[in-house]
């Protein structure tokens, strides 16, 4: 039997009930149009937050104060102030015989302090940190210098602006060498990053980066600190330096039991394996959801063909008559089903990639550097998918059709 | 030896439990390259027979020998195939496919006739055509025929395989005088050339255009006779032969 003559019937079918056509495809075109954008968002949204992660830096351990199991997050993570964690737990970390693949470390406190420069002024966020912290965290110098060790251990008041906390504090005057205070103590800027995005909760472009200790004892009046990241000389040597860090912090709070640690030790391959999980989950849950819309599209599709089919039961007759085959009718009304299904799963793809486009172009207008991925496997999965639905909701109806018997089928009124 | 030989063949349909018996023990032959008229009151089982012969339906009980085979052996599949190379069809109704080209309506028994796909269907189907005198409405819609050229369609169609036995059931019934003798006399030539035909009516007019008259009633063959003065159906009327 000629493929083109069952693809002509399905299409003149279809032009004859244009409206009922297009409402029963309607539901495929938003099924598929949600698959296509579900994987897309989903893919990007994976690859911002992924980028955001490993912006940081590569090959870290983090260490965060409070007890946690692997997967929960710490107290200390939660806003529970918890003052465990010393520069010298650090200090004991980088000692070479302690953990020999660290290869550098920096502690951080952060706050929020009124920031004055002339009559700028605004609430904003600090971060103590080492003075190695340019070696462990992927930073890049736009002007001048980052603070020294000696300056760290002075208490020296000097400060590396983020771009961001750059221009809101100077505007279109450069920073270098002016005098601005925090909380009423001034600081000297001796240096500006280059933008970096944002990373987690916060935009690291927007802080003030001061000394360690300077913010511990001028700023904030503490002596422990909120948080370290150790940076490891290769990623094949991360699981062996993450259970050392956690062994040096153990002799140093002299802990015995690991369930009773005070501490939490993260490291970078862990975070991006944790927050692919959780995108994967969210991904396929989104994907679950438009499929709940694409089996609603397939019972559409199954009643307008049940429709069809008992509309057509003397052409049914009649083909029978003149010599069809049960495979030839089931051939004719799947071929219609999946014609259906595959003019509604192309508009669907068309649709979809448009509202994913629109959603990127939004969201890069929000500031986010969102890409919009639109990959060949997601346009082939709803392709496929498309056809799928027409073959499987078409099956009944078809097989429906070829047992009826041409001499009832001749007689039917 | 006789096209189809039918013996004892009786047919009860059965719906729902209740058993509605049509054909009692029916018996004849028809031979190869006859003209002959199924006749008798609303009811009495024409139908029924017709579509037993054309293998759409099969019998309860008796057999029906086809050039010589019995039918009851074959699967619907096979049956299918039979129909499509052997049997040809035209109803009261004519049942073209609605928004469909006189052509695509022509060509639809090719289509499943899977030993010859693709071949001479042109050629075949403008010979139909012709032999109904409807080459001129080739690319017309089927809904924009009158009903005496719908019928005509439709005889091309029963015809364009080229099959040995041609079934017309009550083929003048929805058609005026003028459309159904130009039809009868399609039917005649098609018989002159050699085709087999089996027309089911209920007028004694109509009949009296085949060569041979099984008359029923109550589902029973109640006589067989040849027709003495049968009439001819040509360009400008009747005659009588
Ligand atoms: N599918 C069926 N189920 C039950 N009874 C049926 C069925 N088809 C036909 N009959 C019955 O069989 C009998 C013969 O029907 P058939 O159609 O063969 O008559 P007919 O001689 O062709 O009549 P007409 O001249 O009116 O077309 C009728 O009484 C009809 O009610
Ligand atoms: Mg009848």
């Amino acid at each position: 039997m000629k493929l083109s003559s069952p693809i002509k019937i399905s299409y003149n079918n279809l032009l004859a009930a244009k409206f009922r056509s297009f409402l029963t495809i309607l539901g495929i075109i938003i099924g598929i149009a949600s698959v296509i954008i579900v994987m897309a968002i989903g893919a990007s949204a994976q690859q911002l937050i992924l980028s955001q992660v490993s912006g940081i830096g590569s090959n870290l351990v983090s260490v965060l104060p409070g007890g946690s199991d692997e997967k929960g997050p710490p107290a200390s993570a939660l806003g529970i102030v918890v003052t465990t964690l010393k520069e010298t737990d650090l200090e004991a970390i980088l000692q070479k015989r302690n953990v020999p693949n660290a290869a550098s470390g920096s502690a951080y406190v952060s706050g929020v302090g009124l920031m004055k420069y002339r009559s700028n002024s605004a609430e904003s966020s600090f971060q103590g940190v080492s003075a190695s912290f340019p070696n462990v965290e992927s930073v890049i110098l736009k002007s001048g210098r980052f603070f020294t060790n000696e300056e760290e251990s002075g208490l020296a008041r000097v400060a590396v602006l983020g771009p961001g906390r750059a221009v809101q504090l100077f505007g279109n005057e450069d920073p270098m060498g002016k005098v601005f205070s925090i909380k009423d103590t001034n600081f000297t800027v001796i240096g500006v990053f280059e933008e970096r995005g944002s990373s987690g909760f916060t935009n690291t472009d927007d802080l003030a980066y001061i000394p360690l200790e300077t913010a511990q004892k001028i700023l904030l009046g503490i002596s422990h600190i909120n948080s370290m990241r150790i940076k490891i000389d290769s990623p094949a040597n991360m699981e062996r330096a993450t259970a050392d860090v956690k062994y040096v912090l153990r002799t140093q709070h002299k802990i015995k039991n690991v369930t009773d640690e005070d501490f939490s030790v993260r490291n970078t391959a862990q975070a991006i394996s944790t927050i692919t999980n959780i995108t994967n989950v969210l991904k396929y849950f989104l994907t679950g959801i438009a499929g709940i819309s694409l089996l609603v599209g397939g019972i559409g599709i199954m009643n307008i063909m049940l429709i069809s089919v008992n509309q057509r039961i003397r052409e049914i007759g009649l083909r029978k008559a003149v010599g069809a085959r049960a495979r030839h009718i089931i051939a004719q009304f799947l071929i219609e089903a999946v014609f259906l299904t595959l003019i509604g799963g192309l508009a669907g793809i068309v649709f979809g990639i448009a509202l994913s486009f629109l959603a990127s172009v939004v969201i890069n207008a929000l500031g986010y550097k969102w890409e919009f991925i639109i990959s060949l496997t997601s346009i082939g999965v709803a392709t496929s998918v498309a056809i799928l639905i027409g073959v499987i909701f078409g099956l009944y109806p078809a097989r429906k059709a070829s047992r009826i018997s041409p001499m009832e089928a001749l007689r039917y009124e | 030896m006789s096209l189809i030989v039918v013996q004892n063949l009786s047919k009860t349909y059965e719906t729902e439990g209740v058993k509605t018996p049509v054909l009692h023990e029916v018996t004849f032959e028809i031979k190869k390259g006859e003209f002959i008229s199924i006749m008798g009151p609303s009811g009495s089982g024409k139908s029924t027979l017709m579509q037993i012969l054309g293998m759409l339906d099969r019998p309860t009980e008796g057999t029906y020998l086809l050039e010589g085979k019995n039918i009851t052996q074959y699967s619907d599949d096979e049956m299918a195939k039979i129909r499509n190379k052997k049997i040809g069809f035209v109803f009261q109704s004519f049942n073209l496919l609605p928004r469909t080209s006189v052509y695509e309506n022509t060509e639809l028994p090719l289509l499943y006739d899977e030993d010859h796909l693709e071949m001479n269907n042109e050629k075949k189907i403008t010979k139909a055509l012709a032999a109904v005198d409807m080459s001129h409405r080739t690319n017309y819609l089927s809904n924009q025929l009158s009903g005496g050229e719908k019928q005509r369609v439709a005889i091309a169609r029963a015809l364009v395989n080229n099959p040995e036995v041609i079934f017309a059931d009550e083929p003048t019934g929805n058609l005026d005088s003028k459309s159904g003798l130009a039809v009868m006399r399609i039917l005649q030539q098609l018989n002159d050339v050699g085709h087999t035909v089996i027309l089911v009516t209920h007028e004694t007019y109509t009949a009296r255009h085949a060569k041979r008259i099984l008359n029923m009633l109550d589902g029973r063959i109640v006589s067989d006779e040849l027709v003495k003065d049968r009439l001819i159906a040509d360009g400008e009327g009747e005659l009588l032969k």
